[in-house]
């Protein structure tokens, strides 16, 4: 499981990297006095295929059973799943604000992410997704003149 | 002598006073939230300070930015949040640190450095700036090219026994770093037609998602099985006298570390805390302890920080050139008070520029007091549960990252980062070389172009400056020595398995 976990890290970097290097390309590299946008880029593209490589050939060198550390409890599928609705909702979040604002959109999104981790006390859930989002818009808005995002519906 | 009296009382006029207390508290606030860096909380101030008089105002400035540089170490070691840049190398070990309980020791420790760091740097600035004004401007592109690599060469150590990767790491960074226009030429590069790329990519997006935003979710995926929380220790938050002697070297090291690349124009105090860290695990005794919650690393990265607050007003007096976007705000604050920085201000006003060292002066004591002080307020925050916690960082972090630039496509990149983090750490890659490729890759590319197109392509210029060769040879121990400790441990490790 762990070699596979590696193999595809490994691909990945070269894929990476070999994006990296053309994208450079594209670039002017310059002169051989006058190092162009694309010189530093291609360097560091070619450095990163090496060490590519190098993980490669380490993952094929290696036993394909390591031992885990036992005290850790080993995440399930369930726990993967929570942080991927967590960053969905956290993706959604962002495009409603940006069309609704700060607002509106952030006691739903406090009460929303405290129910999918697991808070259930309805007392604390109210009181977290109102106090939250009032805190921060008195300390950013009010107290220190930082704008938050108002929302494109209401201009 | 009649100067120093003066300025002395203009620095503890009972409004200079309460200008110094506003602003030292005012700075810590704004430094520990995320996105909201020393910078902009100075910038915030100066225009509050237009009615004041210039000691007065001046005194609010320098309290908020001794208070704002070291108020980022306190989200830095409690929630993994650099509050500023200048707080991501204090994360290394001040976050393991409050994952074991021991969040009022790391933040004692980094007050105290940071004081102290603060303190020295003003020593510096009283008794040597015009030598350490002609040392830093002596520094080229070259010079420049070896100390970025320096910090860079921190990445071996800080990628523990994944050297590859770490490498692996640092070289996305640099990638990361090149986005937007190209700092020599002008032209675009892979910016993919977007014009929210055209300026690069935010640091401060990028460290929030690669640290806080990944925390977060790492919260979230083990939220199920929190028992209970980690009790913190809040005794004994001042560190012993006999504590304070046996790290009396490193902070001694930091601090002339800070004070100098303060001094540089153009490395601030994120770059400062990277070196101080570096070369604290360098010639540390025990350099596998670094990362782990070693509270040498919390020392070394603060008193580098706060040292700079003293080191970037000697070229701001001397010479009118700021040492650090922090410093070109206070220049223009100091413009429009009417005052000439430069070599004339200490010719004509003499007892003011006294009374600016003696507000550092009270500004960093105070720092001392309100953060030991407020030690016991600030770890209430991790005492709160993760169900909670968690929604609360993501919302500072998305505003956070907004903030910089009013822009939701930096909270967007922020989240980005973040998912991209955490699924690093899955892959066992450390992101912290990537964070610090980010920050150093521009100067890194810049000076060494410049380096080239100053000696006409030829690498030589690199080996024959002294201080570029001395930087880039310490760089060069400081890699073989790091990989030769990684590999000596990984064989430790191999040799218990089997």
């Amino acid at each position: 499981m762990r070699k596979t976990r590696d193999l595809v890290a490994s691909a990945f970097v070269l894929a990476v990297a070999i994006f990296a290097f053309g994208a450079a390309m594209t670039q002017s590299p310059g002169q051989i006095g006058h190092p162009g946008p694309g010189f530093f880029p291609g360097v560091v593209a070619v450095f990163m295929f090496a060490m590519g490589i190098l993980l490669l050939a380490k993952t094929f060198a290696q036993k394909s059973e390591i031992e885990t550390d036992k005290s850790i409890i080993p995440s399930t599928r369930k726990d993967y799943l929570r942080v991927g609705i967590l960053a969905a909702i956290c993706a959604v979040y962002l495009e409603l604000m940006d069309y609704a604002g700060f607002v509106l959109v952030t006691p739903p999104f406090c009460l929303i992410v405290a129910l999918l981790l697991g808070e259930r006390r309805p007392l604390v859930l109210i009181l977290h997704c109102i106090l939250v989002p009032v805190a921060i818009y008195v300390s950013f808005q009010i107290l220190l003149s930082v704008p938050l995002p108002d929302g494109r519906a209401f201009y | 002598m009649e100067d120093i009296f003066s300025g002395i009382g203009l620095a503890f006029s009972p409004y200079a006073i309460i200008a110094v207390i506003c602003g030292v508290v005012g700075g810590i606030v704004v430094g520990a939230l995320p996105g909201l860096s020393a910078t902009m909380a100075v910038a915030i101030l100066t225009p509050l300070s237009f009615g004041m008089t210039p000691a007065v105002s001046m005194a609010m400035l320098l309290g908020t930015y001794v208070g704002a540089v070291y108020g980022g170490s306190i989200s830095a070691i409690l929630i993994r949040t650099p509050g500023t840049p200048a707080a991501c190398a204090t994360i290394f070990d001040g976050y393991p640190m409050t994952q074991r309980g021991e969040a009022g020791k790391a933040l004692g420790w980094a007050a105290l450095g940071s004081c102290v760091g603060g303190m020295i740097g003003l020593f510096f600035l009283v008794v040597s700036a015009p030598l350490i004004t002609r040392f830093a401007l002596s520094f080229s592109a070259p010079e420049y090219f070896g100390l970025a690599i320096f910090g860079l060469s921190i990445i071996i150590s800080v990628s523990g026994k994944h050297v590859t990767r770490g490498m692996i790491s640092g070289a996305a960074g640099l990638l990361v770093a090149t986005i937007g226009m190209d700092p020599i030429q002008g032209s675009t590069r892979f910016i993919f037609n977007s014009m929210d790329l055209l300026g690069g990519i935010s640091l401060i997006s990028a460290l929030i998602g690669l640290f806080a935003v990944s925390e977060a979710f790492n919260s979230a995926e083990t939220v199920m099985r929190e028992s209970e929380r980690i009790k913190q220790i809040i005794n004994g938050l001042f560190p012993l006298w006999r504590e304070i002697k046996g790290h009396a070297v490193l902070i001694l090291k930091s601090a002339v570390i800070g004070t100098f690349i303060g001094a540089l124009p153009g490395a601030g105090a994120d770059i400062a805390a990277f070196v101080s860290y570096n070369e604290a695990r360098r010639s540390s005794r025990t350099p596998e302890k670094f990362g782990t919650g070693f509270v040498d690393g919390v020392i070394a990265a603060e008193t580098g920080n706060n040292a700079v607050t003293g080191g970037a007003m000697i070229p701001l007096l001397t010479l009118a050139i700021p040492g650090d976007a922090v410093t070109a705000v206070l220049l223009g604050a100091l413009m429009i008070h009417g005052l000439k920085p430069g070599p004339m201000l200490m010719a004509e006003n003499r007892d003011l520029v006294y009374s600016f060292f003696c507000s550092l002066f009270v500004g960093n004591l105070l720092l001392l007091v309100f953060g030991i002080g407020g030690i016991k307020v600030f770890t209430k925050v991790v005492a709160l549960t993760k169900r909670l916690l968690v929604p609360i960082i993501l919302i500072l972090c998305v505003i956070g990252a907004y903030a910089v630039g009013n822009n939701l496509f930096d909270a967007k990149l922020a989240l980005a980062f973040g998912v991209l983090g955490y699924l690093m750490q899955k892959a066992d890659f450390p992101v912290a070389p990537l964070a610090l490729a980010i920050i150093l890759g521009p100067m890194a590319e810049v000076a060494l172009r410049q380096s080239l197109i100053m000696n006409h392509g030829s690498w030589s210029i690199l080996a024959t400056r002294p201080i570029s060769l001395g930087l880039l040879i310490i760089a060069a121990l400081s890699i073989f020595f790091s990989i030769r400790q990684a590999q000596k441990e990984n064989k430790k490790r191999e040799a218990m398995r089997s």
